[in-house]
């Protein structure tokens, strides 16, 4: 079997992206409009919603960035995912119940939406929308091209596509993202997340397993050569030091509730009380897949420090090594599957909420009307949306860019929707001028923020800079409506409110 | 004091815990330094680098976790003895990241933080840190689930939400 490893390794992930395909086609079937292509028809069950929740929570980075850290800097990364657990509680206790409601009192059928609703403010609706987009085309460009990078590693250890350019790498797998959310819109996408999630799980425990076992004594003697090695990495604050690990707790914890692909699926489900299930499947859901995160990450660490595997040239060949000199050749099949599953999850989700923004909210904010045939035009700016994220993936002049633009992006979301929708949703004293405020300000602190790295001005500590620039939103945010006047509410937004 | 208004001073008084770290001089090391015989990857080195941030970083941590159940508690309808639940949970919270933060100190002072007791696969400090912090939440997530009708979605109040529902389609139906 070890001598057609590569070949299944392919055939698994070939394998997938054709369900993948068949997914979009039967969701083409369901999607007969906007509400469909956007929403799902809000028809979803709390298993499927749970799952692509967490699904589309969880990216590739963490089955390729999130071991590489680890790798790097000992258990410093392991906070970002001790602190998913309460991450999903602020997500749910916050939004689970009153986005749905908000969505339901107005047939809303995008974030923005639901602002424009909340405040009573087609410039809140406009700024909300153009974030988004800005942080989807920001984040998108980095997930595409670590999809091409995962093809090209694995179609260029077969003789027949041995020299196969990363520019088709981006073509064969956009195609398939494309694909699916062109025909089945969010349909397609949580049911592909569904599937997606269902194997993210299946491989990390099967992963786990063999992590264990790569030293005779488990997980202990794997934690005693690395603290042997340097006590620190493996103490709680890793390599990265005790405020710049507190930071990401905080970043990370909160700023899942910020995240537009993930809380518009809180809008999807049938039932106001499904939020119940859903919390509890997707924090088991994301447990048991970050176990793929840590485990890899301690192990290949601990491989390398006792010589058992060379020395790798880049953290981010960690997880893949791992799986080609460590795992039986079906599972890294299954694992590099999970692989473009996490990616594509997560893809998938932006694509829908940009092409929302681009088709209904910035034409509602301007015009006061969406598009005419929102269907087709949603669809035709889904692909136009891949395709420039593809080409500034490819063409972009400064690799780095793209990695900062993917944590640009991700800081955006964080710092634009904590303050205006997990705060301001649950805060009648919340204002309409203290959202556009805390928007243009998350967009300008972010872009200075991004600024600062590529001129590599140091943080102390290395606090994260999404942890400031989110605290000063939501500072910025408070202040303003503080000290603006108590704004009415409608009776509508007072009922929603009120439950 | 409102729960808003304690929500907003717990973000200042975060906000200026980072300011001060921007004060307090770096040792070196504190963001970690290149191992010495691998490439791409990192040590944190000597452990004296927490000295003088333990407390700025403890009290980070006390203040996120008051901040974190704070919050869960803006969207829900609690009585009394919910109240205590929420606290008790918020409690535990703060109890293992306080047992991590003093377990690694004891492990520093009795200089086995190198060879420490492993408990579950891991050294106890970090044991603390992904059994107890990581997983305590749940006692949230637990609370969700059972008291959803009685703190989330209470039945009288999602009626009143209904009424004002149909009244607005019934609305909208009349200008159509």
């Amino acid at each position: 079997m070890e001598a057609y490893r590569n070949t299944i390794v392919f055939g698994c992930v070939a394998a997938y992206m054709v369900l993948c395909i068949v997914i979009g086609l039967w969701a083409m079937r369901k999607t007969k409009n906007a509400h469909d292509f956007f929403m799902a028809g809000r028809n979803l069950g709390f298993l499927v919603t749970g799952i692509a929740v967490f699904s589309s929570t969880l990216s590739g980075f963490g089955f390729v960035g999130g071991p590489a850290l680890i790798y790097k800097m000992g258990i410093s990364s392991v906070w970002m995912v001790i602190c998913a657990a309460i991450g999903f509680c602020l997500s749910f206790y916050l939004l689970g119940k009153r986005i749905w409601l908000f969505a339901a009192m107005r047939d809303s059928i995008s974030l923005p939406d639901v602002v424009a609703t909340r405040y009573k403010s087609e410039l809140t609706r406009f700024l909300m929308a153009l974030a988004i987009l800005l942080g989807v085309m920001a984040y998108l460009g980095s997930q595409i091209k670590a999809m091409a990078h995962v093809l090209q590693d694995i179609m260029s250890r077969g003789s027949f596509w041995q020299d196969i350019s990363l520019e088709w790498c981006v073509v064969i797998s956009s195609a398939v993202l494309v694909f699916y959310c062109v025909t089945g819109g969010i349909i397609a996408s949580v049911y592909t997340d569904l599937f997606q999630g269902l194997i993210m799980i299946v491989a990390a425990l099967l992963v786990f397993f063999y992590a264990y076992q790569a030293l005779p004594g488990g997980f202990a003697e794997i934690s005693q050569t690395i603290a042997a090695d340097d006590a620190e990495s493996m103490a709680p604050w890793g390599a990265l030091g005790m405020l710049g690990c507190m930071s990401w707790y905080f970043l990370f914890a909160l700023g899942g509730v910020g995240q537009p692909h993930v809380v518009t699926k809180m809008m999807m489900n049938k039932n106001v009380r499904d939020a119940r299930y859903i919390l509890p499947v997707s924090v088991i859901g994301f447990g048991v897949s970050a176990l793929l995160w840590i485990s890899i990450g301690l192990a290949m660490r601990a491989l390398v420090i006792n010589g058992l595997h060379p020395e790798l040239a880049a953290a981010d060949t960690a997880a893949p090594q791992f799986l080609q000199l460590h795992t039986p050749a079906i599972l890294a099949g299954v694992v590099f599957a999970a692989l473009f599953a996490a990616i594509m999850s997560t893809a998938d989700g932006f694509l829908n909420v940009g092409a929302a923004a681009v088709v209904h909210d910035i034409p509602q904010a301007l015009r006061g009307k969406s598009l005419k045939h929102e269907l087709l035009w949603a669809r035709i700016t889904t692909v136009a949306l891949a395709v420039a994220a593809a080409l500034f993936s490819l063409y972009s002049p400064d690799a780095k860019l793209i990695a900062m633009l993917g944590s640009f992006g991700w800081g955006i979301f964080a710092a634009a929707i904590v303050p205006v929708v997990a705060i301001g949703l649950n805060w009648k004293r919340g204002t309409a001028l203290a959202a556009n405020v805390a928007i243009i300000a998350s967009l300008l602190i972010n872009f200075t923020v991004m600024f600062m790295r590529k001129m590599e001005v140091p943080i102390p500590y290395k606090i994260h800079e999404g942890a400031i620039a989110l605290i000063a939103s939501i500072c910025i945010y408070f202040s303003i409506s503080l000290l603006s006047k108590p704004p009415v509410l409608s009776k509508e937004v007072e009922a929603v409110m009120d439950v | 004091m409102k729960l808003a208004t304690w929500i907003f001073a717990l973000y200042l008084a975060i906000g200026g815990i980072i300011t001060i770290a921007f004060f307090v001089e770096e040792d070196p090391g504190s963001q970690g330094l290149a191992h010495p015989t691998y490439k791409d990857m990192s040590i944190g080195g000597e452990s004296t680098r927490t000295d003088k941030i333990v407390w700025l970083g403890t009290a980070l941590g006390i203040l996120q976790i008051t901040l974190f159940v704070s919050m869960l508690c803006l969207a829900i309808h609690l009585d009394k003895k919910q109240r205590v639940w929420m606290a008790a949970g918020g409690g535990l919270m703060l109890t293992m990241f306080l047992a991590m933060v003093f377990s690694y100190r004891a492990l520093l002072a009795a200089g086995t933080l190198s060879n420490p007791a492993i408990f579950l696969g891991l050294p106890v400090p970090t044991a603390f840190m992904i059994y107890g912090l990581g997983l305590t939440p749940l006692v949230f997530v637990i609370f969700y689930v059972v008291q959803f009708d009685s703190c989330v979605l209470r039945p009288e109040r999602y009626e009143k939400f209904q009424q004002v529902l149909a009244e607005r389609q019934r609305s909208a139906e009349d200008h159509q």
